[in-house]
């Protein structure tokens, strides 16, 4: 972690601080997704049990890799689209949404959510997911993850215009939150939150734009700068959005560096890379 | 009703069919088709008439791998002709083949995931 996250950081989390610190010390653990539209959870447990797996239960369909002989990504269950690694906390924004009937997943590669939040539709209903790049990951993950109500367009999310019952808004970000898994992390500087912010804000109007009347946004990323979490959601408020308790606890920070953001900006969930990637998610219903 | 795409030709329903109007030609959409097989989308998603064949592990590896089919390998069959659905002993479907004299020639499989990753 450079110098200018660290300061960040102290004076975000204050004592607990030290918490992190020592955290970043540790390897970073692996989670997977069942793929329900594929296979049981139990059932998939039991298998790579047979293969020397030895998995922890994280959540409803979620298990922490213990130890395992084989890498996740080569075995048989992973190329029939039993699973998908994918951390805890990116599983998230998914269940947080909901979707269901019109939905649509913004920046969407390379796909670990887009094939979540069509699992979580029994691909019913219709998923457009868009992206500026990466097209082949998110075609094969879907794919692989078989999931049949899902358009794909290699699009900036800006271009479209429509209206939508649901909307996933994963925005691009620094990805500090991923700082116990990438290098790159630690030569973050406030020019690159501040370019990064600029593009979030945007990306969160059209969100709200493109959403209908009583409509739900979930907002996320995997970043922990306030700049690229709480003040967009600040943004959205300002924009008429209201915001809703995500479910996974209130843990957003309403007064970073000095600022006073809207008290209910609480309810927003603040994951720090603690136990796992770093994440932030909120909820937003269009008033 | 069939679409095509930019990666190829798809499988959608009506409710898609409104979106793609409204937008135009997509990457991709719903469900892969190829031209004269099955996709491996298709295999796990619908029920195919096609008879299958189950492998050993050595089949399954060396089919995953891209590789054919020997004799040797089949466990048990439905055909000896044609186009197989061919699955490991756990029944997990690994694609696509078609017998050959004395091998099953690989037609797809689920180890293409694998491969384009790497790729």
């Amino acid at each position: 972690m450079n110098e200018f996250l660290t300061e960040r950081y102290k004076e975000l989390l204050g004592k607990d601080f030290r918490i992190l610190e020592r955290d970043m010390e540790k390897p970073c653990p692996r989670y997977i997704r069942v793929n329900t539209l594929r296979i049981g959870e139990r059932e998939l447990k039991k298998r790579l049990e047979e293969k020397e797996y030895v998995l922890r239960k994280k959540m409803n369909n979620c298990f922490r890799i213990i130890s395992s002989r084989i890498s996740p990504g080569a075995t048989i269950e992973h190329l029939s689209g039993y699973y998908m690694v994918q951390d805890w906390t990116s599983l998230l924004p998914p269940l947080c949404l909901e979707p269901e009937g019109l939905v649509w997943d913004m920046c969407a590669s390379p796909g670990g959510k887009t094939s979540h939040l069509s699992e979580l539709m029994r691909n019913k209903g219709v998923l457009l997911a868009t992206d500026k790049g990466r097209m082949r990951a998110l075609f094969y993950n879907t794919m692989r993850m078989c999931c049949s109500n899902v358009i794909i367009y290699k699009r900036d999310a800006k271009s479209i215009d429509f209206e939508f019952d649901k909307i996933l808004l994963d925005a691009p970000c620094t990805g500090t939150g991923m700082i116990r898994k990438t290098k790159h992390v630690s030569d973050i500087s406030q020019g690159e939150i501040d370019y990064l912010s600029n593009i979030q804000k945007k990306l969160i109007e059209k969100a709200i734009s493109s959403l209908k009347e009583g409509g739900t946004l979930v907002y996320s990323t995997c970043s922990m700068e306030p700049e690229e979490n709480e003040m967009i959601v600040q943004h959205a408020l300002n924009n008429g959005m209201k915001i809703e308790e995500t479910g996974f606890g209130n843990t957003g920070i309403v007064d970073p560096f000095g600022y006073e953001l809207d008290k209910d900006i609480k309810k927003t969930t603040r994951i720090w890379p603690n136990e796992s990637t770093g994440f932030f998610v909120a909820k937003l219903v269009k008033k | 009703m069939k679409i095509k795409c930019e990666a190829g030709e798809f499988e959608i329903n009506e409710d898609m069919k409104k979106i793609i109007d409204k937008f135009g030609t997509p990457f991709a959409a719903g469900i892969f088709l190829k031209q004269k097989n099955p996709s491996i989308q298709e295999i796990m998603m619908k029920k195919l008439d096609i008879p299958k064949i189950i492998v050993n592990k050595m089949g399954e590896k060396n089919f995953i791998y891209g590789k054919d089919i020997l004799n040797e390998s089949i466990i048990k069959k439905e055909t000896d002709s044609g186009k197989v659905i061919v699955c490991n002993e756990k029944g997990d479907k690994l694609g696509i083949g078609e017998f050959e004299e004395d091998i099953v020639k690989n037609l797809a499989d689920i180890g293409i995931y694998l491969r384009k990753e790497k790729s």
